[in-house]
């Protein structure tokens, strides 16, 4: 149940805060605002939110100082609002331990399912063996899956990939992280796998119409889509 | 803390130049008196006190007191420092203790009597040596002497006292002390005191009146000190002047020229040149001819290092000092003396024996009759001038020309061999053609004394062994005689003609070199692509004439002349000043010339027709001074130069002036296309703002849809506006810092495709990747940027419902993105002109800024990719990208499961 969730709103310009605050509370949510990174983490221990949105101009503290220290209390999602160009803050925070991000402009539609997205991650749904998305099943157990009951022959690279994408179903993976998990360490920098993998396994998917299942975001990382 | 920003006068170079030397020196003052007596020790003493009483740490090194009141009484509270005493000959001497004073180390010693020469077995010869330690220590001295003592002087106080003085001291000692002051008294005053027994004990004065203490004596020697002490005075004030670079506008038209050669003895003749000109207040050369004649005598080392020295008074005095070379001594200085307007020549008198005088005369009888109209100073020397006609010299060893002599002996006996075969067949007389071959052959190869040698010996070969009477000397065919006579006339002048040939020959190839070298500079600048390459290349072709480095040095619009020149040349301060005053006022300077002639280079200024370009330096690899030829040389070098650089330095500038204009004119053209771009969607959203406050509106529910999205659009309008520009500012910053990164190009594409949403929804939209299509390295942002911005041109300026074709394929090492519509195309002739800043088609629909093709064009450029417009022959237009496909990245680490 994601209504009457308790959402912590850090964000330095007053009409962000005042869009956000009205929409949100629209959706049902609980919503607290605050103007500063100091702000923000009284207002941590005080609201005790379930979800932060973070803005990363903040003018007291930077967002990656402001990140680390809520990291250092609690493991609550946080989702980062960024602008256009700023791809290594981004990924930096995203690496760094915010679960999300947003561009600005953004729709509050978006924002609404990000925050879904956040809130089911965060309650921690048991990890069940099998997995529907939609058409698409997976058994993690026998590493099967399958598109409306039709079988889809992945290798277990492919395999791999996509099981990542869906232990975070909704939220965004960074590069950095398939490359550690699948490759290791040292393959962190090489973002290319990443690109011919994908490719394959959209064309795969892509007959059945399902190539959409995985969206890239450029420079970052990529997502699962939720049908 | 040095300021190094700090730009240094010449006066402050020059006072650093002798800083240098001098930095720990002690400063040196002379009291110079024209005899004993005079009171010189006194007033040493005087000032002595003087300045203990002032505070100043002095002390007493030595004072000879003579046994004179007055000067004991001097002495009063100064310190004294005990003498030195040294064993000689088994009795106990005393000496000037210098260890002590220097281990006292006062500000300033006394030291009475600098000439003294020390007792054997001290450590220097001559308390002047003392004293030079002493001021190396960094004290002070203040020292008595007297005239007779200065070197330079001595002759003249021989002749006029006909005393020897054998104390002597270096004039330059004297030249370089700080401070000289003349104690002077009248001849009449120092008599009285002699007399009155102040100088001398009772007993000695009746001697000391008759010889030395002569009234003419006296009075003689009193002229020479107060002309000495003046001359000081002189000196610092030439040096003051030219230290300024001030050339003061010469009062008289007199110019003196004084000639020397290598020997030491031309210092005297140097002199003589500064007194008159001092007098005259006038400028002044010195000059030395070195003679290129075939049979003259070269200068060794030691002769050119006689010379520097002998230049190097002659500079300190206030020469402009000069190297000719030529044939003829004499005609070379005539020469000189009439471009110059030389009123008056010093030259010197040689003693040349009378046999040499008779064959040749001499340089200076010569020099007389050729300057008919010039004042001529015959100062007898004791060295001679080099002469012309050493010829005698050479024939009686010379160290040049040994194998010379071989080569003619072997001659000699070779032709007279064949003669002797030969002379059955041809008769006694044409041994005389054969040996003038001989002459003609052996001309090439030795100098012109060996061939008077033979023609000489060989007309004594021919008469001996070939003419009647065979074995003697005589001739009794008196047209034999007459034969044998005009053989030899016609051999020496043959051969001098020949050997004149050699030489010339040699003078011509020289300046035909330097002409050539100037030819070749001209050529160079006129073919210079840019100037920095001509600029290196004309350094090349002057260091092939003269020898040692070049430099050219320029400007720069940006950066202050003394740093360039700190970055290019040196640090050294003394170099830089001397650069610094080239350039500012245009004059040359440095080495070999007559400003600031301490620096290690010469600078020609490179002043072009209306401003100051730079500097051409110039380091000689052997320091000589340069002829007059190489000096216009080198000016001329430079003229052409600066006028060639200014050129080009204004045309640049003429090109940055349009490309400011330019881009002041795309500024303000970004502006009026913004300002009315970003004004419509704002004016929308406002107004839709203001009219969602309407209660009719609001409960209108259509017409809030509606106009809700119109505001959604707007805004929409707005971003991407706001979007291009930031794309359009990122390309237009010099550090385009492309974030690429390996993409797949499909993937791109569609991603594009998907973002762009709603606005594509009029369309039919058809993507086509080819299969296998390899990674690009991509900026992904800016890429998609470019892409959004071809695709939406193609949704905005084509009906509804068509096609719009989205495809990419691989046709060799090229990736190929083609973005294909069925709308109307765009005339051929706009067809280039669609990628153009702002540039809008004649039938644009309203709404654009142009800019989204430009975008496009600069992305996919900066990519290293071409992008180019068609018009397809099924209608509508068509985009191609075209990119590179570079190399792939490594894919082993691909499991292929």
């Amino acid at each position: 149940m994601t209504k009457g969730a308790k959402i912590l709103v850090i964000d330095d310009e007053p009409s962000i805060r005042k869009l956000l605050n009205i929409s949100l509370s629209t959706e049902g949510y609980t919503v607290e605002l605050a103007k500063s990174g100091k702000d923000g983490l009284l207002e941590l221990n005080n609201f005790r939110p379930d979800v932060i949105i973070l803005d990363l101009g903040l003018p007291d503290i930077s967002g990656i100082e402001v990140l680390n220290k809520i990291r250092e209390r609690t493991e609550t999602p946080i989702i980062i609002l960024t602008v256009r160009d700023s791809e290594q803050d981004k990924v930096l925070l995203l690496n760094s331990g915010a679960d999300d991000y947003l561009t600005k402009p953004f729709s509050p539609a978006e924002l609404s399912a990000r925050i879904k997205v956040a809130l089911r991650h965060s309650l921690n749904l048991k990890e069940e063996p099998v997995y529907i998305n939609g058409p698409l099943k997976i058994d993690f157990s026998t590493r099967l899956v399958e598109i409306s009951g039709k079988p889809l022959k992945l290798t277990n690279t492919e395999f791999d990939l996509l099981k990542i994408l869906v232990q975070h179903a909704g939220k965004i993976v960074t590069q950095k992280q398939l490359l550690k998990e699948v490759w290791g360490p040292e393959s962190i920098n090489q973002s290319h796998y990443l690109r011919i993998y994908f490719s394959q396994l959209r064309s795969k998917l892509e007959k059945f119409s399902l190539s959409k299942l995985i969206i890239t975001e450029p420079g970052v990382g990529y997502r699962l889509l939720l049908l | 803390m040095e300021d190094f920003a700090k730009r240094l006068t010449p006066e402050e170079a020059l006072k650093l130049a002798s800083a240098a030397e001098h930095k720990t020196r002690g400063k040196l003052k002379i009291f110079i008196g024209y005899a004993p007596g005079v009171g010189k020790s006194y007033s040493m003493l005087n000032e002595g006190n003087r300045r203990f009483q002032r505070g100043e740490e002095i002390v007493l090194g030595y004072v000879e007191i003579h046994g004179r009141q007055d000067t004991e009484k001097q002495i009063g509270n100064l310190e004294v420092i005990p003498r030195k005493k040294i064993h000689y000959s088994g009795k106990i001497l005393e000496e000037m203790d210098a260890e002590a004073i220097i281990k006292r180390h006062p500000t300033t010693v006394l030291v009475d009597e600098i000439a003294h020469t020390n007792v054997p077995g001290s450590k220097n010869k001559k308390r002047y040596e003392d004293v030079k330690e002493i001021l190396a220590a960094g004290i002070n001295v203040i020292t008595t002497l007297n005239v007779q003592h200065l070197e330079s002087l001595n002759d003249i106080i021989k002749q006029i006292t006909g005393v020897t003085v054998r104390e002597t001291i270096p004039d330059g000692f004297v030249e370089k002390a700080d401070e000289v002051v003349a104690v002077d008294i009248t001849v009449d005053a120092l008599l009285n005191r002699l007399k009155r027994g102040d100088v001398y004990k009772k007993e000695k004065i009746p001697d000391a009146l008759r010889n030395f203490f002569r009234e003419g004596n006296l009075n003689a020697l009193r002229e020479i000190t107060l002309r000495q002490t003046a001359q000081e005075v002189d000196e610092e004030l030439e040096e003051y002047m030219k230290s300024h670079g001030i050339r003061e506008s010469w009062q008289t038209t007199e110019r003196i020229m004084v000639c020397i050669s290598p020997s030491a003895n031309a210092k005297r003749l140097i002199r003589r040149g500064a007194l008159i000109a001092r007098r005259y207040r006038c400028e002044w050369f010195v000059v030395a001819v070195e003679s290129n004649v075939v049979y003259a005598e070269k200068w060794s080392p030691k002769d050119k290092e006689d010379l520097e020295n002998n230049f190097t008074l002659a500079k300190q005095l206030g020469a402009a000092t000069v190297i000719l070379s030529g044939r003829s001594i004499s005609d070379e200085l005539a020469k000189f003396a009439k471009e110059k307007n030389i009123s008056q020549i010093v030259i010197g008198h040689s003693e040349k024996s009378p046999f040499q005088s008779i064959f040749t005369g001499s340089t200076t009888s010569r020099l007389l009759s050729e300057t008919k109209n010039i004042a001529i100073h015959v100062i007898p020397t004791g060295g001679e001038l080099a002469n012309d006609d050493h010829w005698m010299k050479m024939l009686f060893g010379s160290d040049l020309t040994v194998s010379d002599f071989w080569k003619t002996l072997l001659m000699i006996l070779a032709v007279s061999g064949l003669n002797y075969f030969l002379v059955p067949f041809l008769g006694y007389q044409a041994v005389g053609f054969i040996f003038l071959l001989a002459v003609l052959v052996l001309s090439m190869f030795v100098s012109f004394i060996y061939i008077v040698l033979f023609a000489i010996l060989s007309s004594l070969i021919w008469n001996f062994f070939f003419i009647q009477p065979i074995g003697t000397f005589v001739i009794h065919n008196p047209a034999d005689l007459i034969m044998s006579i005009f053989y030899v006339i016609t051999a020496i002048v043959t051969g001098y003609l020949t050997s004149k040939i050699r030489r010339d020959e040699k003078l011509l190839a020289l300046r035909e070199a330097r002409t050539d070298t100037m030819h070749r500079i001209t050529s160079i600048i006129a073919s210079a692509k840019d100037r920095h390459t001509c600029s290196l290349e004309i350094e090349r072709e002057i260091s092939v004439i003269l020898p040692g480095k070049c430099k050219v040095i320029v400007k720069s619009e940006k950066v202050g002349f003394e740093n360039i020149l700190r970055q290019t040349i040196t640090s050294d301060e003394k170099e830089l000043s001397v650069a610094m005053w080239s350039y500012e006022k245009g004059g040359v300077a440095g080495w070999s010339t007559e400003t600031l002639s301490f620096a290690g280079a010469m600078y020609l200024p490179l002043k072009g027709p209306s401003e100051n370009i730079g500097v051409l330096l110039y380091r000689p690899e052997h320091y000589r001074k340069l002829s007059p030829d190489e000096n216009i040389f080198l000016i001329a070098s430079a003229n052409q130069l600066a006028i060639y650089l200014e050129r080009e330095i204004l045309r640049e500038r003429s090109i940055e002036a349009e490309e400011l204009k330019k881009s002041e004119t795309l500024y303000r053209t970004i502006l009026d296309s913004v300002s009315h771009e970003v004004k419509t969607p704002v004016t929308s959203i406002l107004g839709i703002a203001s009219a969602l406050e309407d209660e009719n509106i609001i409960n209108d529910k259509n017409k809030k849809v509606d106009l809700l999205q119109e505001l959604s659009d707007s805004a929409d309008r707005l971003n991407r506006i706001v979007s291009n520009l930031l794309d359009m500012s990122r390309l237009a910053s010099d550090v385009l810092a492309l974030r690429k990164d390996w993409q797949d190009i499909g993937e791109v594409i569609n991603l594009c495709v998907q973002h762009l949403g709603s606005k594509l929804s009029k369309h039919n939209v058809q993507i086509e990747i080819e299969e296998g299509l390899p990674l690009t390295m991509l900026d992904f942002a800016l890429f998609e940027s470019a892409l959004s911005n071809i695709i939406i041109n193609a949704a905005t300026y084509t009906p509804e419902g068509t096609k719009l074709n989205i495809s990419a394929s691989r046709e060799m090492e090229q990736l190929i993105i083609r973005v294909a519509d069925a709308g109307p195309g765009v005339n051929e002739e706009e067809l280039p002109l669609i990628f153009d800043k702002f540039y809008r088609t004649k039938d644009a629909p309203a709404g654009g800024t142009g800019l989204g093709l430009a975008i496009a064009k600069a992305v996919i450029e900066a990519h290293g990719g071409k992008i180019e417009a068609f018009n397809r022959n099924e209608g509508g237009l068509e985009i191609k990208i075209t990119l590179p496909i570079g190399q792939q990245p490594d894919m082993t680490e691909i499991k292929n499961d």
